[in-house]
């Protein structure tokens, strides 16, 4: 009996050694983790393109669509543990923050062949996969928000689409008739959606996070007061429950026809195409609306990188080479029904852009600004933003009613405490 | 060689019991003492994401204290742990004591009950979000037909009902646990100790106080340390539901821990968070475990 046992013991012993070591067989495969997006199609022709390009050059490339929400946990997961995958979708502020960390291989070779045939970045994207001048991610869209407006509800009430921040709370007042609809759907849980819309408004009231040398603080000021007081008397118009919403909140929204405004991307258009036609008939889509400090809009961008870890940096830009090919490019992009605007200006002239939607998406996106504007992107930038303050600041008065000045100020304590450890 | 090996392992009942241990032995130690160890190592260390450690002490610790979202976090993590772990123990001794009666389709009763915990933690907690909802719940739509109320409640995203709403979920899910778990107790009670009640004419509440508590008192326990411990850790339905919002109205440990681990990228603040109240806990296992063994 004892014979057996140690027999049996050994027996565990090699074949978990072998299940180590045994099946490591060195074989050129390259893991790629993009964000499964609102649009199938994008996926799908992502997944072809990439899988086409394995198939000419005899590799193996594994490509995981990971929903938004769960991404960032995952890679912060598989960065700590070094288990990161060759190329990488990231948003805007992360290639910033992921060089400081030395995690990313310089694609400056892949960023000036992208260049070469697609033409210009916009400068938000350029900065964005910029460190020290040389690049470290390679922009693929710009995704910036417009004002979708009930033009059947405005009609009724005799009102013009809004333009202003002012227009869409004067008209916000006007439509409100509870609980059948409300003004704007105005996002207020802690969700990037709030973060992203909260910041625009307030810039467009002329809040500034920082001065332009990106490590002055300027938050505590009228301009950010003045602005968060507008968000207050915007929100008492919105519906009750905006500060449980998730990501999806205002896309349900306007969705069901509750709320006569929202700002969004092209998620929204593009469900009301395939599922509520008519809703597209009463829909108006305008700029991101302008205040005082002018017309202003965060631009989330999507880029991809290739981590130092991989043990096929070559192939992994060739491979990023490939996707960027122009007829790759846009069929890729054109998988989100144009809803996304191109990174290049280069393909944003192209015919399938002059769609008037389409060319509302890309105008929007010059205005776009990176996180921690108008200075450049920093890491306390991007962990100011990854905090979630304004969505918090907004909160303390909305949820909690405190004074918006002391609101401010408390944020603006945690903005200074953060850029003080940098 | 052969000989040797012989003597070390098969003339050897120590050596041989210890070679079989061993995979269990790394596995505790890979699985359980090695990351414990880790993350009290990250509390003790400045860390951000990819970047080297550098050891702060107690730094984060202090952090901590002087934060005031921290404090508004023990009191949300006491207040849902202690209402949560009480009521999900009084309905569970509901669920037992009807469970233990003799009726028709008992069995399947059972099984029943214990679908809310059977089910996934996310699925039925966004099926509770669904239920919240303030534009399309059913709970809104209920209440609003039967005329309590006029307009909808927000009841996850209101900073008086967000807390309340989520730990009514957790009550919900984690009772019939507690339920079955007593009923097992409830019937490995003797008959006789009924019979002998019945006997000297004891009533129904008097049977329970002197029969069915003092025979299900260590089980009680264990599964209110259980109780404890799963509700002083839950993190999915808290943030399914609400992310600790809104303005941190039911921010836990695990969310403010999750908070500032990942999102904002602190990795040795949220370690430290983690940990604030291992102390706590080790202390309530530790007087749980000796009553319990002082009974055995």
């Amino acid at each position: 009996m004892k014979k057996f046992l140690f027999i049996v013991f050994v027996l565990l012993l090699v074949v978990s050694i072998y299940s180590i070591y045994g099946f490591a067989v060195e074989k050129e495969r390259l893991t790629i983790w993009t964000e499964k997006s609102f649009a199938p199609e994008a996926d799908q022709a992502f997944n072809d393109i990439v899988n086409r390009y394995a198939l000419d050059n005899g590799i193996d490339v594994e490509v995981t669509n990971i929903s938004w929400g769960e991404f960032v946990t995952k890679l912060v997961a598989a960065i700590e543990v070094k288990a990161t995958p060759d190329i990488c979708m990231i948003d805007n502020g992360a290639t910033m923050q992921y060089e400081f960390a030395d995690l990313l291989v310089n694609v400056s070779d892949v960023w000036k062949e992208t260049i070469k045939q697609n033409g210009e970045p916009l400068p938000v994207v350029q900065m964005d996969a910029t460190v020290n001048g040389q690049q470290y991610s390679i922009p693929m869209s710009v995704m910036t928000h417009l004002l979708f407006a009930r033009k059947d509800l405005l009609d009724i009430k005799g009102l013009e689409v809004p333009q202003t921040w002012e227009d869409v709370l004067s008209a916000s007042k006007s439509i409100y008739n509870p609980p059948s609809v409300y003004g704007y759907g105005l996002p207020l849980g802690k969700t990037k959606d709030a973060e992203n819309f909260l910041t625009q408004i307030l810039w467009a009231f002329g809040m500034r996070t920082v001065a332009e040398d990106g490590k002055t603080v300027v938050f505590n000021s009228p301009e950010t007061v003045k602005g968060l007081k507008f968000i207050a008397e915007l929100a008492k118009y919105a519906p009750p429950g905006i500060a449980g919403w998730d990501d999806s909140g205002d896309n349900k929204a306007y969705q069901s026809e509750v709320v006569a405004f929202v700002t969004n991307s092209g998620t929204i258009y593009k469900w009301m195409l395939e599922e509520k036609p008519d809703l597209v008939q009463k829909t108006r889509l305008v700029l991101t609306p302008s205040g005082p400090a002018g017309r202003q809009n965060i631009a989330s961008m999507r880029s991809m990188a290739i981590f130092k870890n991989s043990k096929y940096v070559e192939t992994a830009k060739k491979l990023l080479s490939y996707i960027m090919k122009p007829e790759n490019y846009e069929m890729w992009l054109s998988g989100y029904g144009g809803y996304y605007a191109p990174a290049y200006y280069g393909t944003m002239n192209k015919p399938y852009w002059s769609d008037p939607i389409r060319k509302l998406f890309m105008e929007n996106a010059k205005y776009g600004h990176g996180i921690g504007w108008p200075g450049p992107m920093t890491v306390p930038a991007r962990e100011v933003y990854s905090n979630m303050l304004i969505t918090e600041m907004v909160q303390m008065v909305v949820v909690q009613g405190k004074k918006p000045e002391e609101a401010v100020s408390a944020i603006a304590k945690r903005i200074e405490e953060i850029y003080a450890r940098y | 060689m052969n000989r040797m090996i012989k003597k070390f392992t098969l003339d050897n009942d120590n050596m041989l019991g210890f070679l079989l241990l061993l995979p269990l032995l790394v596995v505790i130690l890979g699985l359980i003492v090695y990351p414990l160890f880790s993350v009290i190592w990250l509390s003790l260390n400045e860390k951000t994401l990819g970047m080297p450690l550098q050891f702060v002490g107690f730094r984060n610790f202090f952090a901590l204290v002087r934060n005031e979202i921290f404090y508004k976090t023990v009191l949300n993590t006491f207040l849902y742990t202690i209402v949560g772990v009480f009521f999900k123990l009084f309905y569970g001794m509901i669920i037992a004591l009807f469970l233990n009666q003799q009726f028709r389709a008992r069995n399947y009763v059972r099984g029943f009950l214990l679908l809310p915990w059977a089910v996934p933690a996310i699925v039925s907690s966004l099926t509770w979000r669904w239920i919240y909802d303030d534009m399309n719940g059913v709970l809104n739509f209920i209440l609003m037909k039967l005329h309590i109320f006029d307009l909808p409640v927000c009841w996850l995203a209101n900073a008086s009902t967000a807390l309340p709403s989520v730990m009514a979920v957790s009550i919900w899910r984690h009772a019939p646990f507690f339920g079955i778990t007593l009923l097992a107790a409830l019937q490995s009670i003797p008959k006789e100790l009924y019979e002998a009640a019945d006997v000297d004419g004891a009533s129904k509440w008097q049977k329970f106080w002197n029969v069915d508590l003092p025979g299900i008192s260590a089980v009680l326990t264990v599964v209110t340390l259980i109780g404890i411990i799963w509700t002083f850790n839950e993190f999915q339905i808290v943030y399914v539901l609400t992310n600790g919002g809104p303005a941190h109205a039911s921010e836990v440990f695990s969310t403010l821990s999750y908070q500032t681990g990942i999102k904002s990228l602190r990795l040795g603040e949220a370690a430290a968070i983690s940990l604030m109240f291992l102390p706590f806990i080790g202390i309530l296992i530790t007087i749980t475990t000796n009553w319990l063994l002082r009974k055995e």
